[in-house]
């Protein structure tokens, strides 16, 4: 393991790529925040690095493409999974036209009703975390994700979905999320309704006001 | 029931009455008040404001309401004159 | 609109009735305020509505007084106009009204939001920052595109003020709380663990403070003013980074009430270090809520013709930040 080359800096970990016993990997390192409290510190990234793990297996086992786990390490929060040679949804989408942002939002929203019907919520749907090769999606960065069958979970899942649509790619957010709103619906059926009002409730809330919570005019 | 109550602001001058008048429609069109309405007009130099309510505590919140902004309207009346 | 030199502006969202004037060189001349402080609990909105009633006229006159002006030498009137409660916005909306026609000038219209922004972009002379906006009621990280503020994050539920503004209160410290909370806090030795709530770019206080609070009958107060500020700011300095990463921007800029903290902004600082951008915050004066930063953003409208008619000058209560046109940026 000694050739590790890093590949990005994120705002959470650092991504390494090199070879794990000859298959091409990537390195996923939570890294230490200076201005966090160090106890907080701590806790966070060992439950992030292992609820990760947990997530992306998980929803590989439903038939939500993720890199595969080699490796999984909470002393040095660390998992090392298998290398996606893909690109992000964030970079092809402002290139796509309207047949293919719906063909491709189609996926995203089939293959999220399938994560929120086997459990899991993502917790950071943005493009940045959609990989795309070969017009086949994976899924990354399960690091926010939980195990959750709650109705107000779900709906932000898909909320924050939008609102990072609406704001990194405004001129397409609308039909990116008809797509994905339609493919969602189909796949998950019934419940689905439901989680999408919820995603107009929770868009809708007060937050936008000052006051918060005290608002009752 | 029905309360009617009429409040009669004079100004002495029509151009005055017809200030606080512009100043307070955008409220008096925007305000949703549970049991009550206003309605707004000036005749010479009066500001006329007639409230209709179903009982007597929306009557007294709308009127308080108004009230309080035609005072801090009157204020500002007077501020250049200071 | 050149001959545009004084603008006064009006706020009146939530707690505080401001005045205050501005030059057309964003030189602040006179900034009043009178604040409504709740005997008991959070803010009531009829309440405050009486208060600023109450305070509006003298402190409209100590505004022009300390800029030793009279109403006819000022230029334009801004006014709050939304986000916040109905019963304050209107107060504020009519003061202002009857100021415009009385002066016989523009009236315009602001969004709260966008005034904390560009008050505190006026200052720290950046084009282009990341905003991290906390106040009583917002909590919210945004970044100019296309046209507009455009929210990257934000609070799911209650904003970052009034969770430690309650916390405080729950406890019996008393108002202003987050600096009666940030001296416990540098005596706190012990982390207590409370939870952290980040949901992608977004915060979520509402679970921290009702633990926190509950957690407040058997822990050291020191200990939990210390957990819950590190907790707190943490959510906000992960969010804030992962904007930074994403935004590519050179700049953050820190505003809004809770800017005053200094724990949040060294850990804003640091957080900036690590990415190599230049760290702002707004001067302490125009943090909270206040009339001069109204005015500042009623002039820069006012350059673009978002001049309204007084008759549909209409408040906005739900006003977003991210409907608001931005065209005196490109």
């Amino acid at each position: 393991m000694a050739d590790l080359k890093l590949i990005k800096r994120g705002a959470e970990a650092e991504l390494y790529r090199g070879e794990w016993l000859g298959f091409d990997a990537i390195f996923k390192r939570r890294v230490r925040k200076a201005y966090r409290n160090a106890d907080l510190d701590r806790l966070i990234r060992s439950t992030r690095t292992s609820l990760e793990a947990k997530l992306l297996s998980g929803a590989k086992r439903i038939g939500v493409p993720t890199p595969v786990i080699y490796s999984v390490d909470l002393h040095k929060t660390e998992i090392v999974m298998s290398y996606i040679d893909g690109t992000t949804l964030k970079k092809l989408l402002p290139d796509m036209g309207d047949a293919e942002i719906n063909v491709i939002f189609s996926v995203v929203g089939d293959c999220v009703a399938k994560l929120h019907r086997g459990g899991i919520v993502h917790g950071d749907l943005t493009t940045s975390n959609i990989l795309v090769i070969n017009g086949k999606i994976f899924f990354i960065d399960f690091g926010l994700g939980e195990y959750t069958e709650s109705l107000e979970a779900r709906g932000v899942d898909i909320h924050l979905m939008r609102r990072a649509l609406e704001s990194s790619h405004y001129q397409s957010s609308r039909l990116a999320y008809q797509s994905f709103a339609e493919a969602y619906s189909k796949t998950l059926g019934d419940g689905a309704e439901e989680v999408l009002r919820r995603v107009g409730e929770i868009r809708r809330r007060g937050r936008y006001v000052d006051g918060g919570r005290c608002m009752v005019d | 029931m029905t309360i009617r109550s009429t409040l009669r602001i004079n100004l002495e001058e029509y151009d005055l009455a017809e200030k606080l008048y512009r100043a307070l429609l955008p409220e008096a069109e925007t305000t949703k008040s549970r049991g009550a309405k206003i309605a707004l007009k000036v005749e010479g130099g009066a500001l006329v404001m007639e409230i209709e309510a179903v009982a007597i505590a929306p009557l007294r919140a709308l009127l308080n309401s108004y009230i309080r902004w035609v005072c801090i309207s009157l204020d500002i009346i007077t501020l250049n004159g200071d | 609109m050149s001959s545009v030199r004084y603008v006064l502006g009006i706020e009146s969202t939530a707690h505080t009735f401001g005045c205050g004037v501005v030059s057309s060189e964003g030189v602040v001349l006179s900034n009043s305020k009178s604040e409504y402080v709740p005997k008991a609990g959070g803010i009531h909105p009829r309440e405050a509505s009486q208060f600023h009633a109450a305070n509006a006229s003298a402190t409209i006159r100590d505004s022009l007084s300390v800029a030793k002006m009279d109403l006819s030498q000022i230029d334009a009137v801004a006014f709050s106009a939304g986000p916040g409660l109905g019963p304050c916005l209107r107060t504020g909306a009519t003061a202002a009204r009857m100021l415009s026609l009385m002066a016989g000038v523009p009236l315009i219209p602001v969004n709260h939001c966008i005034a904390h922004i560009e008050i505190g972009r006026v200052a720290c002379k950046e084009d282009d920052p990341l905003i991290v906006y906390v106040s009583g009621g917002n909590t919210i990280v945004s970044a100019f595109s296309d046209g507009r503020y455009r929210i990257f994050g934000e609070t799911l539920d209650i904003a970052l003020g009034n969770c430690l503004d309650t916390f405080a209160r729950a406890l019996g410290l008393g108002h202003p709380g987050v600096p009666k909370i940030e001296s416990l806090a540098d005596e706190g030795k012990v982390f207590i663990p409370l939870p952290y709530v980040v949901k992608g770019q977004d915060v979520s206080y509402s679970g921290l403070l009702t633990m926190a609070i509950r957690k407040s009958k058997e822990s050291d107060p020191n200990d939990l003013s210390l957990s819950l500020l590190e907790v707190a700011y943490g959510m906000l300095a992960e969010v804030t980074e992962r904007a930074l990463a994403h935004t590519e921007k050179p700049s953050l800029l820190l505003t809004g009430g809770v800017a005053r903290s200094q724990r949040l902004q060294r850990m804003l600082e640091s957080v900036c270090r690590e990415h190599a951008a230049r760290f702002h915050v707004v001067a302490p004066e125009v943090a909270g809520d206040n009339g001069a930063m109204i005015a500042w953003a009623g002039y820069l409208g006012l350059l673009k013709g978002q001049e309204i008619q007084v008759e549909k000058s209409f408040i906005k209560p739900k006003w977003r930040l991210d409907q608001v046109e931005v065209p005196w940026r490109t």
